[in-house]
């Protein structure tokens, strides 16, 4: 198929635009939790300007870490290339390159992993434990809401109950992986002083919270393709509307994160697997049903 | 104050060894040889039931040629203290340990060791308040020993023990999560947290010394207020107030309500900075910004009523520097509605928020027992079921004048803390609406202030903190002694029961939660001289020994 000058201009425009949009998406994120704060809070674009001077200072490498520059480059490169597959699996309505993007999220999940692993830090280490209890459960519910829907559904997507309950889990686990309160526990600077992030600084704490900033967005790019993937589009229009829908969840999952405390590592995990089971348990019962 | 039950005490305490027995206001002051100490506190501590409030050494050899130590007690039932003094040959100073009978005897035993010299048979001593390679012989707080000497600077690192199959996780010095540089090292096995190492006095500034040797009377007052930047005024009203129990000085009616006024003030605002505090170390930012936002009418307020937003200035001996008129406490008013009003919505929004509840329930438990034994204070000793406020028990200021209910809870946690410090807000604004209703028309400092020497007094303000203690021996122009005890300085070592068994994510809250003044503890610099780790037992029935170490 020739694509059209609408296709040239717009899709490569969009994606650009993706990868500029989650930096200012948490500049707006910041603004949005001032408010509730009752005070001014940071212009939009902090976000950018915190990450340019990260990336102005000199490069430290964290002592006794075993390549850590591959490990965060790898980590940026592979979550850029996971929102441009992805945004363009949606442009294309292809099945393949979303369920490719899906993989490739979960290559990513296992890269924010390993690269606090690899510093020598107990703060460190503590919230890498954390976060791997946390995903266990988390990251286990999203493949495996997103798995049950396409089985469902066979790729042809269509309302129902149960397609509704299965893409709130997906909902929650985006909203769990995106590292807001009360699932924040990684970092959580009262004991742990920044956690997976200790041992960072200059341009691989600049590369490491972009990218962070980046899967925070593609987490919720999932459910919202899933929702207007129930509608008739034009692709580019599909393209536009899942952005614009991912970036009202930002918002929404913005103003709910500054009303909750922090968790706890024994109380989060089983919190979510009793939720999660019980979602489950419902679409499923509903999909017996033909609901 | 009941003089049949002081005759009766004294009867007693002349039975078991003392002599010298005088009574000053609301203080018993005994005399007692060293051989007869231990008998006369267990007395005192275990059947009187009185509370361990602090000692302190003091070097009255150009007085009398001996070294004296002063055991304060508090019968807060009975609204008295009982002052035991022991004394020591210039050349042997002895003295036999009680913190086996009081546990909260450990740190002031070992600053007296470390600052005068004093030997405490029957324990190991150890360096608590001074480096390791601090001259030998060389014990500031002795008469000769000028208040500017400088022993020459050297390091004196000190290597994180490493226990094989625990991991220690060090807390501070520098913590985002400190606001004051103190050291804990939370030994955990998971998450779980087994053991605590702890060590505090980061910062020197050697307030006592100061305050007898080259400052005056009136000068002290500015010292004493920047002991703690939070809980400034109740130090200086405390440091006043022994003076002028010393010196017999009567402050005027309207001096005291101001007194008065102010230090409920101080203690909204501090509450309310640890509410806020609290909020933000559970994750709760909005609850820490909205909290502090509601503090600032506070602020405003002192500044109203003091001329200065903190660090009032205000306290003099016999009385006050600023008065307050009719359209200041109109003023006051309103503001006091504004921030209950305001601070109500916002306590229960922070209650209603569910990791709020199950991170502050059943955590950092201190049961009422070991509460008793370590004589915690103020919040602390309310929220394990204590029933201690200076305030009610042992009137100060005008606080007889007004009424008040003092919040007990029985569950010992770190919810129960949070609980009695947002009751206490409610109760300092009743209190302030009654003092600002009653305030006398008069002077507001005396006029006749002398001050003879060789007096002594025991002064007692209930800080947000809990209960501060002063105790002055007068001399020519300035203190010859003067002992301070912050109530964190009680609280800390209660810390060690508190955080053993919690979860890593609630040591911070748990530290937080006795509300931990180092300005007002760290008067004095300590260091330990090796990694070893010590035991302190506490779960032992009342008057059996135990071999209490330090943390």
């Amino acid at each position: 198929m020739i694509p059209s000058i609408i296709d040239i201009a717009v899709v490569p425009v969009v994606i650009a635009a993706s990868i500029f949009l989650p930096p200012l998406l948490d500049g707006v994120e910041r603004k949005i939790k001032a408010i509730i704060h009752s005070r001014i809070g940071p212009p939009i674009l902090q976000t950018w300007y915190d990450l340019l001077k990260l990336f102005g200072k000199s490069i430290l490498a964290p002592r006794n870490s075993l390549h850590i520059m591959t490990l965060i480059l790898m980590y940026a490169v592979l979550s850029i290339t996971t929102l441009i597959l992805f945004l363009y699996g949606i442009y294309c309505n292809s099945l393949h390159y979303v369920i490719a993007s899906v993989a490739l999220f979960m290559m990513i999940q296992a890269l924010y992993l390993t690269i606090p692993f690899v510093t020598s830090n107990p703060f460190a280490a503590i919230g890498l434990s954390r976060e791997i209890m946390i995903m266990l459960i988390n990251e286990i519910a999203f493949i495996t809401a997103f798995s049950l829907i396409l089985y469902f559904t066979r790729g042809i997507y269509t309302w129902s109950f149960y397609y509704t309950v299965l893409v709130i889990v997906l909902l929650i686990s985006s909203y769990v992986s995106s590292g807001r309160i009360p699932f924040d526990l990684a970092e959580a600077e009262p004991e742990l002083a920044s956690g997976i992030l200790i041992e960072f600084s200059g341009p691989f704490l600049g590369i490491y919270h972009y990218t962070s900033l980046v899967k925070r967005f593609l987490v919720k790019i999932v459910p919202s393709y899933l929702v207007l993937s129930l509608f008739p589009l034009d692709p580019y229009i599909r393209v536009v509307l899942v952005i614009m829908f991912s970036c009202i969840l930002w918002l929404l999952y913005a103003t709910i994160a500054p009303l909750l405390g922090r968790s706890r590592v024994d109380i989060a995990p089983s919190s979510l697997l009793k939720l999660y089971t019980s979602l489950f348990a419902v679409a499923l019962i509903l999909f017996i049903l033909g609901l | 104050m009941n003089n049949d039950y002081i005759e009766k005490v004294i009867t007693e305490l002349k039975a078991r060894g003392a002599s010298d027995i005088s009574v000053s206001h609301d203080t018993i002051f005994v005399s007692v040889e060293s051989d007869k100490l231990r008998s006369l506190v267990e007395y005192i501590h275990n059947e009187l039931d009185c509370y361990f409030r602090t000692c302190g050494g003091c070097d009255e050899r150009p007085i009398n040629g001996f070294f004296a130590l002063y055991h304060i007690f508090g019968d807060d039932k009975h609204g008295l203290n009982i002052v035991v003094k022991t004394y020591a040959s210039s050349d042997d100073p002895k003295f036999p340990t009680i913190v086996d009978i009081v546990p909260a005897a450990d740190w002031c035993e070992m600053e007296a060791h470390d600052l005068l010299g004093f030997e405490f048979t029957g324990r190991r001593q150890y360096r608590l308040v001074l480096p390791p390679n601090w001259p030998k012989g060389l014990y500031p707080l002795r008469k000769e020993v000028p208040y500017n000497i400088r022993p020459k600077p050297s390091t004196s690192g000190e290597q994180i023990s490493k226990p094989t199959n625990i991991a220690a996780i060090p807390i501070g010095p520098y913590h985002p999560a400190l606001h004051e540089p103190e050291y804990f090292e939370l030994y955990i096995e998971g998450e779980k947290v087994v053991d605590v190492k702890y060590r505090g006095f980061h910062v020197h500034r050697g307030i006592e010394k100061l305050g007898e040797t080259r400052m005056t009377y009136q000068q002290i007052n500015f010292l004493a207020e920047r002991i703690c930047g939070i809980c400034g005024f109740v130090h200086s009203t405390c440091y006043c107030q022994a003076v002028e129990k010393a010196a017999r000085i009567d402050v005027p009616e309207r001096a005291l309500f101001i007194r008065s006024i102010v230090l409920e003030v101080e203690r909204i605002h501090s509450h309310l900075l640890w509410v806020g505090v609290a909020a933000h170390l559970l994750g709760y930012d909005t609850g820490f910004m909205h909290t502090w936002r509601i503090r600032e009418p506070v602020m405003v307020l002192a500044e109203l009523l003091t001329g200065s937003r903190k660090t009032y200035g205000i306290n003099l001996i016999g009385g006050v520097r600023r008065d307050i008129d009719e359209s200041k406490k109109k003023k006051a008013l309103e503001f006091l509605d504004i921030v209950e009003r305001e601070f109500k919505t916002l306590a229960d929004t922070l209650l209603s928020i569910p990791q709020i509840k199950k991170r502050l329930k059943e955590t950092g438990i201190l049961p009422k027992e070991d509460a008793r034994k370590l004589s915690v204070v103020g919040p602390v000793a309310r929220a394990s079921g204590l029933d201690r406020d200076v305030r009610r028990d042992l009137p100060y200021a005008a606080y007889k004048y007004v009424d008040f209910n003092v919040p007990v809870y029985d569950e010992g946690d770190n919810m129960a803390r949070l609980l009695v410090r947002v009751d206490e807000v409610f109760e300092s604004i009743k209190i302030l609406r009654q003092l600002l209703d009653q305030i006398p028309k008069g002077p507001i400092i005396a006029e006749d202030i002398t001050i003879p020497e060789e007096r002594m007094a025991v002064s007692l303000t209930e800080a947000p903190r809990g209960e501060n203690v002063h105790f002055v021996i007068t001399g020519r122009g300035k203190p010859y002694r003067w002992k301070v005890r912050a109530p964190s300085y009680q609280n800390i070592p209660a810390l060690k029961i508190m955080l053993n068994g919690v979860q890593l994510a609630d040591a911070p809250i748990t530290i937080a939660s006795i509300d931990p003044c180092f300005s007002c503890t760290d008067r004095i610099l300590v260091i330990r001289d090796n990694g070893e780790k010590y035991w302190l037992k506490l779960t032992h029935p009342r008057g059996g020994s135990s071999c209490p170490r330090s943390l």
